[in-house]
C-alpha cells in the first residue's frame, strides 16, 4: 500500500482503560500542516452531494486541532445521503489497516454517523453504510473481519451540536473506536 | 470512575430526570370551537370537585375543540333547571357538564344540550329539570386523573362522535446532554411520568404492543443495538433481535403476534418479520438498498416502509403474501416514517418541501398530499388510537419537545418537557 503522501505520525500514545472500556488510538502530531487527509468535503447542497459524496477533512480541522481534541477518535467523513470512500480517506484508512494487521488481537468498532436532518432510523440504516464502507476498505487491505465490528449510531452521536452546514460535515462521519 | 459511583450518578440523574413532567400547551384550537362550562355538584365529595373537575376542564380545553366559557363554571347546588338554561345561554354556553356523584363510589357526568328541545320535557309542562343528552357514571377509583379521563372520553365522544383518547398513553424518550436516555411512559396530556429504560446508550424507536401491555424499543446498551420487549406492568423484558449491525424499527402487527424489524442479516438493510410465538425469522424485503421503518397495515396483510431503492428515501408498500412491492409517495424527495391512520384510508409521513422537514398526510384514494404542521424540523410522527391527533418531534426555543396537530391540520400543541430534550413519541392504542 504505496501512498501517494507520506503521513509522519509523531508519538503515538495508548491509552489503556481496560478490554470492556473502549480505548481510543490519538491521532497526532501531523506534520505539513494537513490533517487527517486533504480532501475537500463534498459540496454542501443536500441536493447536489449525492453524487459527490466521499471523505473529506472539514476545512477547520487542521492538524493543530485534531491534536487538541485529543484525537480521540479516529474520524472519517461523509458528503450527505453518501457512503462513499475517497482516495484521501483511503489513505487515512491504510495507516489504521497498519496498525490492526500488526496487532491481530485488537479489536476495531467502526460507529457509523449522520448528520441531525431526517427520520431517526432512516439515518441509522445511512450511519451503517458508512461504517460498511469502511469494514469492506479495511478487509480489502487484509484486515479480518473478525477485527471489525459495525454499529452504527445515526445521529444519535454528533461530534457537533450546532445545526449549520458546517456542524453537518462535522457529523456525517464514521469513528474508529479502538476496544479491548 | 468506579462502577459504584457510576451508578449512584446514574440513580440520581435517573431520580431527578423522572420528575420532569411534560406540560401540554394548546397553540392554536378550531376557529369555531364549541363552547362549553363544565361544572361540578357541590355535594360531591371533594376529590370530584378538587381533582377529577380540573382534569376534566383540562382535557377538554386541550383538544382544541371546545371553549370553556370561564364565567358560567360555578359549583352547582341541584341539578339543571330549565329556568336557568336561559342565562347560561346569554353567557354564550351550547352544551353544559355537569359532574356529580350519583351514587357511592360513582362518578358520574351529564351533558345537557341547552339549545335542543326535548319532547320529553315538553311533554310535561311541570318538570322544570332539564334532561341530560348523555349520563354516564365510571367508578370512583384511587386514581382521580382515571376517572377524569374516563369522564372525558364520555363527554368528546357524546360531542364529537369520536372517541377520546384521554385515558390513552405516550412514550417518549427523554434525553439529558448528549448521552444520558430515559425511555418513559406519561399519560396522553404528559403527566404522570415513569421511566422504563436508563442508559447512557441510545433507546430509539418505543413502539406499543397492540393489548397496550408490552413496549418494544431498540436499545443500544453495552454499543450493541438490540430489539427488547418489555411488559409494562413488570418491567420483564426480553431480546428479540441481535443480530450483528442494525436491529431496528420495531412494528407490531395488528394482532399482536408478529414484529416487522429492520436487520442487517444479509448484508444489507432490510425489513424482516418475526413471529414471536414460534421465533421464526423470515425476510420480506431484498436488495442492496436501505428499507427501514416498517408499519403494518390495519388488515396486516401489508406493511409501508421507508426505501431508498429509487433514490430517495420514498414510502413503499411490500404485500405479504407475495412481497410484492408498490410505491407510494411521489410528491417531494424525501418521505419517510410513514404510518396508516386507523381507518386505513390515509398515511401520515415525515416529508421535506424546499428542505424543511415537516409532518404530511396522503390521502390513499385521492393521492393528495397535505401539509399538517408548517415548521422545518419535523420528525417520528406517530397517530392516536382514535386517528384524530397525531404526536411528533420538532424543535422549540432551540430544545428538542413534542408537539401535537389535529389530522386535519386545525388544531396544535405541544408538549416541551421542564427539562432535557424529548424525542421519539409514540401514541399508546386505546386502553
Amino acid at each position: 500500500m504505496s501512498k501517494a503522501k507520506p503521513i509522519v505520525i509523531g508519538a503515538a500514545v495508548l491509552l489503556l482503560a481496560g478490554c470492556s472500556a473502549g480505548f481510543n488510538l490519538p491521532w497526532v502530531k501531523k506534520e505539513g500542516g494537513a490533517a487527517v487527509e486533504q480532501g475537500q468535503p463534498a459540496a454542501e447542497s443536500a441536493e447536489a452531494s449525492a453524487q459527490t459524496s466521499g471523505i473529506g477533512s472539514p476545512e477547520a480541522l487542521n492538524a493543530e486541532q485534531a491534536d487538541v481534541a485529543g484525537g480521540q477518535n479516529t474520524a472519517f467523513y461523509f458528503g450527505f445521503d453518501g457512503s462513499t470512500l475517497t482516495p484521501s480517506a483511503q489513505t487515512a484508512l491504510d495507516t489504521q489497516a497498519n496498525y490492526l494487521l500488526s496487532h491481530p488481537r485488537t479489536q476495531a468498532r467502526l460507529e457509523g454517523n449522520t448528520d441531525e436532518r431526517g427520520s431517526r432510523e432512516y439515518n441509522v440504516a445511512l450511519g451503517w453504510r458508512r461504517s460498511r464502507a469502511v469494514s469492506q476498505y479495511l478487509q480489502q487491505t487484509g484486515v479480518p473481519s473478525q477485527q471489525l465490528r459495525l454499529l452504527s449510531y445515526g445521529k444519535e452521536h454528533p461530534q457537533d451540536g450546532g445545526h449549520t452546514p458546517l456542524a453537518w460535515q462535522h457529523n456525517r462521519r464514521v469513528d474508529l473506536v479502538y476496544t479491548g | 470512575m468506579g462502577k459504584l459511583k457510576w451508578a449512584v450518578l446514574l440513580g440520581l440523574w435517573a431520580s431527578i430526570a423522572a420528575h420532569a413532567v411534560l406540560r401540554l400547551q394548546l397553540t392554536q384550537g378550531i376557529a369555531a370551537a364549541t363552547p362549553i362550562a363544565v361544572v361540578v355538584d357541590q355535594a360531591a365529595p371533594a376529590v370530584l370537585r378538587e381533582q377529577v373537575l380540573g382534569v376534566v376542564r383540562h382535557d377538554l380545553s386541550m383538544s382544541g375543540r371546545f371553549k370553556l366559557i370561564e364565567k358560567a363554571q360555578q359549583d352547582l347546588q341541584h341539578a339543571p333547571n330549565l329556568s336557568d338554561v336561559a342565562g347560561w345561554k346569554q353567557q354564550g354556553v351550547d352544551y353544559l357538564v355537569a359532574l356529580s356523584a350519583d351514587a357511592p363510589g360513582k362518578a358520574s357526568v351529564a351533558v345537557y344540550d341547552l339549545y335542543q328541545s326535548h319532547a320529553a320535557d315538553q311533554a310535561r309542562p311541570q318538570t322544570t329539570h332539564l334532561s341530560p343528552a348523555l349520563r354516564r357514571s365510571v367508578t370512583l377509583t384511587a386514581h382521580p386523573h382515571r376517572v377524569a379521563h374516563a369522564l372525558s372520553d364520555q363527554v368528546y365522544q357524546q360531542l364529537t362522535g369520536k372517541r377520546g383518547i384521554f385515558a390513552t398513553h405516550i412514550a417518549y424518550v427523554l434525553r439529558h446532554g448528549r448521552d444520558q436516555y430515559q425511555l418513559q411512559l406519561a399519560d396522553a396530556d404528559g403527566a404522570n411520568p415513569r421511566t422504563l429504560v436508563s442508559s447512557l446508550q441510545p433507546v430509539m424507536s418505543p413502539a406499543w404492543s397492540p393489548d397496550g401491555k408490552r413496549l418494544a424499543y431498540v436499545s443500544f446498551e453495552q454499543h450493541f443495538a438490540r430489539v427488547f420487549v418489555q411488559e409494562i406492568a413488570s418491567g420483564k423484558r426480553e431480546i428479540v433481535a441481535e443480530y450483528p449491525g442494525i436491529n431496528g424499527a420495531p412494528a407490531w402487527s395488528p394482532d399482536g403476534r408478529q414484529l416487522a424489524m429492520v436487520l442487517t442479516k444479509q448484508g444489507d438493510v432490510n425489513l424482516f418479520v418475526l413471529d414471536l410465538a414460534r421465533h421464526q425469522l423470515r425476510q420480506v424485503t431484498h436488495g442492496h438498498v436501505i428499507d427501514t421503518e416498517p408499519a403494518w397495515a390495519p388488515d396486516g396483510k401489508s406493511i409501508v416502509f421507508t426505501s431508498n431503492r429509487g433514490g430517495h428515501p420514498q414510502i413503499y408498500q411490500v404485500t405479504l403474501a407475495n412481497q410484492a412491492i408498490a410505491r407510494m409517495t411521489f410528491q417531494g424527495n424525501y418521505n419517510a416514517r410513514a404510518s396508516y391512520t386507523p381507518d386505513g384510508k390515509a398515511l401520515v409521513m415525515l416529508h421535506r418541501e424546499d428542505g424543511e422537514f415537516s409532518i404530511a398526510k396522503q390521502d390513499l384514494e385521492t393521492g393528495r398530499v397535505m401539509r399538517l404542521t408548517h415548521s422545518s424540523q419535523d420528525e417520528s410522527p406517530s397517530i392516536a388510537a382514535n386517528g384524530q391527533m397525531v404526536l411528533y418531534a420538532t424543535r422549540y426555543r432551540d430544545r428538542g419537545v413534542l408537539a401535537m396537530v389535529s389530522i386535519d391540520g386545525r388544531i396544535k400543541l405541544r408538549l416541551p418537557s421542564q427539562e432535557g430534550q424529548v424525542q421519539d413519541p409514540a401514541f399508546s392504542p386505546f386502553v
